[in-house]
């Protein structure tokens, strides 16, 4: 009997490597909180998987408390690999998680749509001629961007200056995604403008909206200026 | 519905049924739907004279096709067939087909020129015996559409299994230049042909429950109505025409009643509504996006899209319980356009992965995992299951322009079935039907 507890107990001890299943799980614990640090700057660019890395690390933390320490290495393990996959992701999309490229690049397009006809300097809300600004808006969102605030503040004025004026406002939406969601993702952005100029005064009554969701691109080619170009909110007189 | 057309009525003669061994034979190697590679022969189709030269041509690809589009055959290639196609039934040497790897062997002969007479038998090689003879007569046309239901016969008898996909539609929209065109084509894709033509948008189309009829959104007046026409006549209805939205029907098992799309209360919201009184139901209330639904086969749930995280995922709603709503998806941030499996186990829906590239994903019901069907073939979208869950069919720029391609759900075997001028996009598979005329 002994003997074979014996070989029992070496087996185990060969198997399982010293402190199995005993010892906090140090190593894989530093690991994960390495690679979660790296992937700080996906919080907002990789949402989901971030708060889901950071849940992980969560469990991790309160398994080593209760001394469910294979639990707890397996779940640094998924927190890890959680972590290194939003690095990843932050690496090859720059344009959406790193802030400074952001912006730049938000500065570009504007710039770069909005150069010459329609900007708030060339348009005047006194004149009943006045070309219409275009809403634009950011991937899968439909608030109104604050750079887009003044533009709509002149259109607002414009309405109040021209009460007799009825608008239809229609929303668009880039070619990604589903037709489906883009019709909704279309009529949101029209309504979001609508209720903006509300806000500003003018009577709900004066507004039609309609999506087109992505069927009438202005802009053809894949790349985001083309997208960005599509998504949009434009003002058309009906009356 | 009409059968009026003069060979409508393809008349059928079953001399053998499968034999026991036959039958076990197929039905073993099915696993989960996934292939087998039953390697089956099928030579070109004889025919008597020249006239029919390129029918016999066109029903030996339409045999081959229907075959590889199972998934159940692996159809041999002809270059390497010892036996000439010629070769009478009663002379057929088996030795000759079991020397080139075949399990079966399919034989066919083209008689006539309109009507035209085709006879059709299947045979077990290794036991020299007949498994499946079938006899037609109908006009050159319709008996192109001969193979389809030869095979499905074939499939029954093998493997006890009705795939109902072989007697199926579907249907799309092409758009090109400011046209758009609804499209029904037989699920193979061929006799393509334009229901209704507008330069205003056409969009998401739906099949009614018996399959004579589609659901899609119209902008003929200015805004997106919902219609029904007729397949048959051509015939346009009026359905829906709220204020906002009204879109992405889904028909309820039943027949009577949809689920739809509306917007007319602000926001994008899921309806139930009766086809008869045209009274609504509203089932969703929620401030996010709610769109896309899709019937359970029991026509107790609605699987649909919301953005009510965040970002649109899967979701369910019980349309007795119309407040309780389960969330399905939490991999990715965009998930769209869910279409409920037949078999009630698996929903299908385009998802995007963390490469930016969207594709066709299944999320089974009973396991609550997700797995992958395309990937890293270009954009694949809008997929919709075939009435007996064998195959999806979805669209995919992969060659450049978005074309119609049907897929098993492992996603090793897809196919492409349509490519036209213009985009072909959103297809929507019918339920089983009579696809001869």
């Amino acid at each position: 009997m002994t003997r074979y507890g014996i070989i029992i107990l070496a087996v185990v001890a060969i198997l399982c490597g010293p402190g199995c299943g005993m010892k906090s799980p140090e190593d894989e614990r530093r690991l994960a909180e390495k690679a979660f640090k790296d992937a700080l700057s996906g919080k907002d660019c990789a949402r989901e998987d971030f708060l889901a890395a950071e849940e992980l690390l969560m469990k991790a933390r309160e398994a080593v408390n209760a001394k469910r320490y294979d639990e707890a290495k397996k779940l640094f393990l998924s927190a890890k690999e959680k972590a290194e996959k939003i690095a990843a992701y932050v690496r090859s999309h720059p344009d959406e998680c790193d802030p400074k490229v952001k912006k730049e690049k938000v500065a570009q397009r504007t710039a770069g749509v909005d150069d010459g006809a329609i900007s708030e300097e060339t348009l005047s809300s006194k004149d009943p001629n006045m070309k219409f600004p275009v809403i634009h808006f950011e991937f899968n969102e439909y608030a109104v961007r604050e750079e887009d605030k003044p533009l709509l503040k002149i259109m607002a004025e414009w309405m109040v200056n021209f009460p007799a004026a009825a608008i239809r406002v229609e929303g668009h939406a880039d070619e990604r995604g589903s037709i489906d969601y883009n019709m909704s993702l279309g009529e949101r952005r029209a309504q979001e403008v609508r209720d903006e100029l509300m806000k500003l005064g003018v009577d709900a009554k004066r507004f039609q909206i309609v999506s087109y969701g992505e069927e009438r691109p202005i802009a053809s080619g894949q790349n985001e200026d083309a997208w960005f170009q599509n998504r949009r909110a434009e003002f058309v007189r009906v009356n | 519905m009409g059968l009026h057309f003069k060979y409508a009525v393809m008349f059928a003669l079953l001399t053998a049924l499968c034999g026991g061994t036959a039958h076990a034979q197929l039905k073993g190697e099915v696993r989960d739907g996934a292939l087998v590679a039953y390697a089956i022969a099928a030579p070109a189709f004889v025919h008597s004279g020249d006239t029919t030269g390129e029918l016999a041509r066109a029903l030996t690809e339409t045999l081959r096709r229907d075959l590889d589009l199972t998934g159940y055959f692996q159809v041999l290639d002809e270059r390497s067939f010892i036996e000439a196609p010629t070769v009478p039934v009663d002379k057929v040497n088996f030795k000759n087909w079991l020397t080139v790897g075949a399990k079966g062997l399919v034989k066919a002969t083209l008689t006539g020129t309109d009507p035209i007479e085709l006879e059709m038998q299947a045979f077990d090689v290794a036991g020299g015996k007949s498994i499946l003879h079938k006899k037609y007569k109908a006009s050159a046309k319709a008996i192109r559409k001969a193979p389809h239901g030869f095979v499905r016969d074939l499939v029954q008898a093998l493997a006890g299994i009705r795939l109902k996909f072989l007697s199926s539609r579907i249907a799309f929209v092409e758009k090109e230049a400011k046209t758009y065109k609804l499209m029904v084509a037989d699920f193979d894709g061929a006799d393509a042909t334009a229901v209704v033509t507008s330069d205003k948008i056409l969009t998401l189309p739906g099949w009614s429950a018996d399959g004579t009829h589609l659901f899609y959104t119209a902008y003929t007046t200015g805004e997106p109505h919902l219609y029904a026409v007729d397949i048959k006549s051509r015939k346009v209805s009026l359905v829906s025409d709220h204020p906002g939205l009204n879109t992405s029907a889904s028909a309820a098992p039943d027949g009577k009643n949809i689920a739809l799309r509306l917007s007319k209360d602000g926001n994008a919201e899921i309806y139930l509504m009766n086809l008869a009184s045209k009274a609504l139901t509203r089932l969703t209330s929620n401030i996010a996006i709610d769109t896309a639904p899709s019937f359970s086969p029991d026509g107790k749930e609605i699987a649909f899209v919301s953005n009510r995280s965040g970002n649109p995922h899967i979701y369910r709603l019980f349309v007795n319980d119309p407040a309780r709503v389960e969330r399905l998806t939490d991999q990715g941030k965009y998930n769209q356009d869910p279409d409920y499996a037949p078999d009630g186990r698996y929903i299908a829906f385009t998802g995007r992965d963390e490469f930016f590239m969207f594709d066709i994903f299944l999320f089974d019901l009973q396991a609550r995992t997700i797995s992958r069907v395309t990937q890293k073939q270009g954009k694949n979208e809008n997929p919709s299951f075939s009435p007996d869950g064998a195959l999806m069919v979805f669209s995919s720029d992969r060659t450049g322009k978005n074309g119609i391609w049907v897929t098993n759900l492992a996603g090793d075997r897809q196919r492409k079935i349509y490519g036209g001028t213009g985009e072909a996009i959103t297809p929507s598979w019918s339920p089983e039907v009579t696809i001869t005329q």
